[in-house]
């Protein structure tokens, strides 16, 4: 089949809002990989309401192609809500674990370097450091730069998550309106 | 009262009247529950089958067809039927029984993920993990399947919670769906812009498809394109939503179309496409669609609206209440001379159609000739179930349907779907004349179910078109692979003659022409299921 015109290939971060069903992730996962639809990242995680789970998904593809995303998940019966999160309008956060092989000497400069990008060290072993940064993604890819002069022993990445910056763009759970204060406690006893 | 018990009473609740299925251990709870049940079963031979009966059923019943098959391979051969009808939007709930809930993921004996090896083709699964549970997910599922965009629901039902308790059964009378919230009614400022666009337009052509029958809207729209005399073309599933000879119908859009509709796809310079995917069977080139014409898209599914084809104005909703909407419009366009134009070019496809394909030199019997001979001698309101194959062709091409129905498989194109859904038809509406058209390769597919017809006394007329080559693959073979024909031969086929005195049915044999006429009366004219030969040279194409 022959494209129309803009077949540039962007890159887009969605929130997806989904019922928290058994199998819904497989659903919303199983929906790209059938047709073919890029994932870059997926995160997910219950949300203040545990009948909900939050997913960001960060995806790839030419103006139809990402039209045809929103469309095809928004169509699936668990899918609450789909938001495309502008990079200009939201947050992304990604954490990264990295276990780096770190001698005395080395273990100083590393620990200088993860100072200036406000990482932590989280485990000291006497071969070994394991850090965690915190950041969009080009952070972390800046600081994994910085890092290649050293041995990486392993890395884990969680893939971004992210909200809308203020209150424009909110998606409430239920109704019009956020829930009240102390809703959630309230309604986990019921 | 068990979750078994529950189940059938929600099947009451929806006023199910039959279930089309396949006992087997893992569901029979379910079927002895329904022996206290005024709901009808039917047992098919091979549990696809069961589908494909459930779908003609739901095409001419308006409602939602249901099937109740076991565990594991039982649920395994159900795939096929419910992909068919996924792929034209009808709509099924389908019941499989599962292997205990403790047991699930171990392996054990007729065990299958059958949830998960549906995933991509229905429009929503439920596993039941709890017996209460129930009447929320029957209502949910019936829900889903029969709005929106229809389409088929599964529910996987372990046999342990089948033997549940139900302490007290209560059917929701509402459902809180907020996940799930289809659109019915259109965009009135849309709306307003077709308005407006018709007014403008000097060629407007309707381009309607399977949504207008899945919505119940035929009415609507012939008595609106008769209105404002607008020509109609259709796709394969928006056959009969007007009569073949409706001096508005121009014909079937699409490689195995009419030259006149397609002709007036291009010449139009406002095409409405009302139900129907512009899927690559009926427009070959969806972005030119769009070229020097303004492209209206109706569709319940947003999702259809922009998939094949970018439409200048994208209106999402039922069909029945938005041509509700248009019809309270004022719309002073008048397009008859329009009309006129094209049905003279859809005269010229008859005369074509005529002098290629159903004149006879040697006194053979021409498939395009007898599929519009046994059409036309079928009763008005008849119902004509196509298979798959060159035989689908021939009829989307020779097939006069009056105020009847065309059925077929269009979107999966499955071999051997129109004996089930003609015996499913006629268990829907026994009074109306149901015939089924089939090459050799599709009967010998399902022909089992012969035994299914007679068992319940359903009485189906079924013609094959009888070439002893399965006759599409062979005339691809025959143009792309220069006649190197390829396991095509359908040697060894059974003598048909002896397959209708082995299911208790008449028989007919059609070889000449000139016994044609004949031979449909007595087809047609039988009583009881008749089973019909049509001897047809293996060198015809489609």
């Amino acid at each position: 089949m022959e494209m129309a015109e803009d077949t540039q290939v962007k890159r887009k971060v969605f929130q997806i809002l989904v019922d928290n069903t058994s199998g819904v992730l497989s659903r919303i996962a199983g929906l790209f990989s059938r047709r073919g639809y890029n994932i870059e990242s997926i995160t997910a995680g219950v949300t203040a309401d545990p009948r909900f789970t939050r997913i960001t998904i960060v995806t790839s593809g030419d103006d139809i192609i990402l039209e045809q995303i929103e469309k095809q998940v928004a169509k699936l019966i668990d899918v609450r809500n789909i938001m495309e999160l502008k990079p200009e309008g939201s947050v992304y956060r990604e954490l990264a674990m990295i276990k780096v092989e770190a001698d005395k000497e080395e273990r100083q400069q590393i620990v200088a370097i993860t100072d200036i990008f406000r990482g932590k060290i989280i485990d000291v072993a006497p071969e070994s450091l394991m850090i965690e940064i915190t950041g969009n993604s080009g952070k972390i890819e800046a600081f994994l730069k910085l890092l290649d002069g050293y041995r990486i022993l392993e890395l884990a990445r969680t893939g971004i998550a992210g909200l809308s910056r203020g209150i424009d763009h909110l998606v409430f759970l239920e109704g019009e309106k956020p829930q009240e204060k102390g809703w959630i406690e309230q309604h986990l006893k019921a | 009262m068990n979750a078994a018990d529950a189940a059938i009473k929600c099947l009451e609740k929806e006023q199910v009247e039959y279930v089309f299925g396949y006992p087997g251990v893992a569901i029979c709870p379910f079927f002895d529950s329904i022996l206290d049940s005024e709901i009808r079963t039917v047992l098919v031979r091979q549990e696809q089958n069961a589908a494909h009966i459930a779908s003609g059923y739901a095409r001419i019943s308006g409602k939602t067809g249901v099937v109740a098959v076991t565990s594991g391979p039982g649920a395994e051969n159900l795939i096929t039927g419910i992909a068919t009808a996924f792929a034209d939007s009808i709509p099924l709930v389908c019941i499989t029984g599962q292997v205990d809930s403790r047991l699930m993921g171990s392996d054990v004996f007729q065990e299958a993920d059958i949830s998960g090896a549906v995933e991509s083709f229905v429009k929503y699964s439920y596993i039941v993990r709890k017996a209460q549970d129930v009447p929320r997910i029957f209502k949910e599922a019936f829900h889903i399947a029969s709005t929106g965009r229809k389409g088929p629901v599964l529910i996987d039902f372990p046999i342990d919670i089948q033997n549940d308790t139900v302490s007290r059964f209560s059917y929701p009378e509402t459902l809180n769906m907020r996940t799930y919230k289809p659109t019915v009614k259109g965009n009135t400022a849309q709306v307003r812009k077709v308005v407006k666009e018709l007014q403008k337009a000097k060629r407007p052509v309707l381009c309607v498809g399977g949504g207008v029958h899945l919505s119940g809207a035929v009415q609507l729209i012939r008595s609106f394109a008769h209105e404002h005399g607008i020509p109609v073309v259709c796709t394969m599933m928006g056959l009969s939503v007007m009569p073949t000879d409706d001096p508005l119908f121009i014909g079937m859009v699409g490689n195995n179309g009419q030259d006149a509709s397609n002709q007036a796809m291009n010449l139009a310079d406002l095409v409405i496409v009302v139900g129907a995917r512009v899927a690559d069977r009926s427009i070959n080139r969806p972005n030119l669609i769009t070229e020097n014409k303004t492209l209206v898209h109706i569709d319940v599914d947003p999702a259809e609206i922009g998939k094949n084809a970018g439409p200048n104005i994208p209106l999402v909703g039922d069909i029945q209440s938005i041509f509700e909407d248009l019809s309270a419009e004022e719309i002073t366009a008048d397009f008859s001379e329009w009309a006129l134009e094209l049905k003279e070019l859809s005269r010229k496809d008859e005369e074509k159609l005529e002098a290629e394909g159903m004149n006879s030199a040697g006194g053979e019997v021409r498939p395009l000739a007898f599929v519009r001979r046994l059409s036309e001698a079928m009763e008005g309101d008849g119902i004509y179930v196509a298979d798959v194959g060159q035989n689908q062709l021939w009829s989307c091409r020779g097939a006069m349907i009056k105020d009847g129905r065309f059925l077929t498989s269009g979107g999966m194109g499955t071999m051997g779907y129109s004996i089930g859904a003609a015996i499913g038809a006629k268990l829907a509406a026994p009074g109306r004349q149901t015939v089924a058209v089939c090459g050799d390769g599709g009967f010998q597919m399902t022909f089992m179910e012969l035994a299914t017809a007679r068992q319940y006394g359903v009485p189906v007329k079924i013609a094959v078109l009888k070439n002893n080559v399965l006759g599409l693959v062979r005339q691809y073979q025959h143009f792309t692979y220069r006649d190197r024909f390829s396991v095509i031969s359908l040697d060894g086929s059974p003598d048909l003659s002896k397959i209708a005195e082995a299911y208790g049915m008449s028989f007919v044999r059609l070889e000449r022409e000139d016994r044609m006429e004949e031979a449909i009366k007595r087809f047609l004219d039988s009583d009881g299921s008749v089973l019909m030969e049509c001897v047809i040279s293996p060198d015809e194409t489609a």
